[in-house]
């Protein structure tokens, strides 16, 4: 398998830059996932990578060779359109062999590899059927098919499990990931569903106007994340303002958070994960700890959310886990211990409040 | 349940009605069309299929008829391939002055028959004098202003066709190693088919019929068959003209009928 390597690319509609010197590799039989919201450039890169977008500046290696001006059937890459793009007047066997077809392979070698690539997605028996006749998971697994029957240099996916039932998503997002694992594909997926980048990707590649903002394993961007958009991106966050001193951070409201607040510049937001407030007894103890009002409270099966209100005024909602037996009790309008480690507390760079 | 099998009988009378009165002027065509009379009267006479003998006696029907089938063939054929490529850039492709230019090919629509009959006339004529070429001579100056209204007619269903087409599948298919022209007869032709069926029978049907436009633009020996028919219809009142309108409605529903077998007619208009 190949990899990917992609530098300064630049994608400019007018004076609008729909990708803005984007670089970015992918290992092979590495799996990246482009996240971010809606109208950040994901498509524009993707599309750029396969070769239909024209870009601007930039180069785009795969495998070592340049292909930035390479034409897409020149390019051996194999993409999944969000909506499948199957061949609508084609059976599924022919869908599947029209890569095969155009590469000169035919009759016996073909049919073979087509038996193959749909036995690979469980859909042996579907050969014969008009891609109308499939439900949209069969056709999902047909437009996969019909990618990799060809052995893509690259595999590229544009939101593979938009078009899909929310519960099957899950199912076919492994499904997905085993077979790319399996068959050591270097792949790039366009998502703005975190929970689909964080249980397929191997790293994550978070975008926003056209640029990256950070890149890293799931477990890094989300314990680790770079700046208060990425925070907020990924899982939720509470946020706080007020002013970074020497012992922490102090919010507006006068609650001093200590932490590790060593050459932070003063105008940071301080972000700390909703699990990480601990409520009750055990919060007593921690270094930051508090007595806060219980706001509201969320139940959500396994979870409650719970809102607190801190006598300064600054709201934070926690996370507390529901156990059978648990001795505390939430009870709106009661007061309530709070706390967290140091570790929790983030002073990151505001790049949500600031213009940007 | 009461209101709605009344509104039920109700809908179905208003379609009953509706396909009656379009289906109204052919069947009495049809129908006048075996009288045994020569002038219409009602009930008539009697029945015969002499009007039928004698449509087919009139050497200027046949000869009509042969011209109009040879002008709506070659205008269909240089109406539809033009605007079939007019509508692949239409339609896939963004550039400049893109509406105008759809608005231009549409324009004859817009226009009354006899007034591009007549602007054609004498556009041709002056071009006679300036270079002697004279069009209204020949099948030329027809076939040029079928052309006229076949290729908006196809225009405007080819791309009414092609809007709903998704244009990730001809990405698919590049992705997949087809190059553009492979991509193009592989996928896109085959995808348009039934609008390009659509706009030939139309083109074909619009042609064949066609009387404002040609009126000032036949010749002696270059007559269509709907100006031979109104030339019959200055000196006769005899149902031969239903006679030879029911060939024509004939021929045309066999037409209809033959494609539907091909392409479900259905689907496409
Ligand atoms: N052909 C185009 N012309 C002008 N702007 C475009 C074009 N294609 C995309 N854009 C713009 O580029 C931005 C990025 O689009 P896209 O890559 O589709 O975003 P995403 O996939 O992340 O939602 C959007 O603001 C979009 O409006
Ligand atoms: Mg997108």
């Amino acid at each position: 398998m190949a990899d990917l390597n992609i530098r300064n690319l630049q994608k400019d509609y007018g004076d609008f830059s729909a990708v803005d010197g984007v670089s970015l590799t992918a290992g092979a039989s590495e799996l990246v996932a482009l996240l971010g919201p809606s109208g950040c450039g994901k498509t524009t890169l993707l599309r750029s990578i396969a070769g239909f977008v024209p870009v601007t500046a930039g180069q785009i290696e795969i495998n070592g060779k340049d292909v930035t001006r390479l034409a897409p059937n020149k390019r051996n890459t194999g993409m999944v359109f969000q909506n499948y793009a199957l061949f609508p007047h084609l059976t599924v066997e022919k869908n599947v062999g029209f890569g095969l077809e155009m590469r000169g392979i035919s009759g016996a070698e073909a049919d073979k590899r087509i038996a193959e690539a749909l036995e690979l997605v469980s859909l042996g028996a579907y050969g014969h059927r008009y891609p109308k006749e499939l439900s949209g998971g069969q056709q999902q697994r047909v437009a996969v098919a019909r990618a990799l029957v060809v052995n893509p240099d690259v595999f590229l996916l544009d939101e593979p499990l938009s078009n899909l039932d929310a519960k099957l998503r899950q199912s076919v997002g492994m499904q997905l990931r085993d077979l790319q694992k399996s068959l050591g594909l270097t792949t790039v997926f366009v998502t703005h569903d975190q929970k689909e980048a964080l249980m397929m990707a191997d790293r994550l590649v978070i975008m926003r106007a056209g640029k990256i903002v950070q890149e890293g394993s799931a477990e890094e961007l989300y314990d680790a994340p770079a700046s208060y958009f990425v925070a907020d991106f990924l899982g939720h966050s509470n946020v706080v303002s007020g002013k970074v001193t020497p012992e922490g951070f102090l919010s507006t409201g006068g609650t001093m958070f200590r932490c590790d607040s060593a050459g932070m510049p003063a105008d940071r937001v301080m972000t700390l994960r909703p699990e990480n407030l601990i409520l009750g007894p055990a919060a007593v103890a921690l270094p930051n700890s508090f007595e806060a009002r219980i706001q509201s409270i969320t139940y959500l099966g396994a979870q409650s959310e719970v809102t607190l209100s801190l006598p300064g005024g600054d709201q934070l909602t926690a996370t507390h886990q529901n156990r059978t037996g648990d001795s505390l009790t939430l009870r709106v309008g009661d007061m309530i211990s709070a706390g967290c480690l140091p570790e929790a507390v983030r002073l990151l760079v505001d790049d949500m409040t600031t213009a940007h | 349940m009461q209101t709605s099998t009344l509104s039920k009988l109700l809908f179905h009378a208003v379609i009953v009605l509706l396909y009656g009165f379009l289906l109204l002027p052919v069947v009495a065509v049809t129908f006048v069309s075996f009288f045994d009379s020569q002038f219409l009267s009602f009930p008539p006479p009697g029945y015969t299929l002499n009007w039928f003998a004698n449509a087919l006696d009139q050497a200027d029907f046949v000869n009509g008829f042969l011209t109009s089938t040879k002008v709506a063939l070659i205008a269909t054929v240089i109406g539809v391939t033009s605007g079939m490529l007019a509508s692949i850039a239409l339609v896939n492709y963004e550039f400049r002055g893109k509406e105008a230019i759809k608005g231009f090919l549409l324009a004859p629509l817009l226009v009354p028959g006899i007034v591009i009959g007549t602007a054609l006339y004498v556009f041709f004529i002056q071009i006679a004098q300036m270079t002697g070429y004279n069009a209204t001579t020949s099948m030329r100056g027809l076939v040029i202003a079928h052309v006229m209204l076949t290729i908006p007619w196809s225009v405007r269903l080819i791309v009414a066709s092609m809007g709903m087409l998704d244009r990730s599948v001809e990405e698919a298919a590049r992705n997949l190693g087809a190059s553009a022209w492979t991509t193009f007869y592989r996928i896109t032709l085959p995808r348009m088919r039934s609008g390009i069926v659509a706009a030939a029978l139309f083109s074909f049907v619009i042609s064949f019929e066609n009387l404002e436009v040609s009126v000032l633009l036949v010749s002696p020996g270059n007559t269509s068959l709907p100006i031979a028919m109104l030339q019959y219809l200055e000196w006769n009142m005899d149902p031969t003209l239903a006679a030879a309108s029911t060939i024509q409605i004939l021929i045309i529903g066999s037409i209809l009928l033959i494609s539907d077998r091909f392409v479900k007619l259905s689907q496409v208009v």
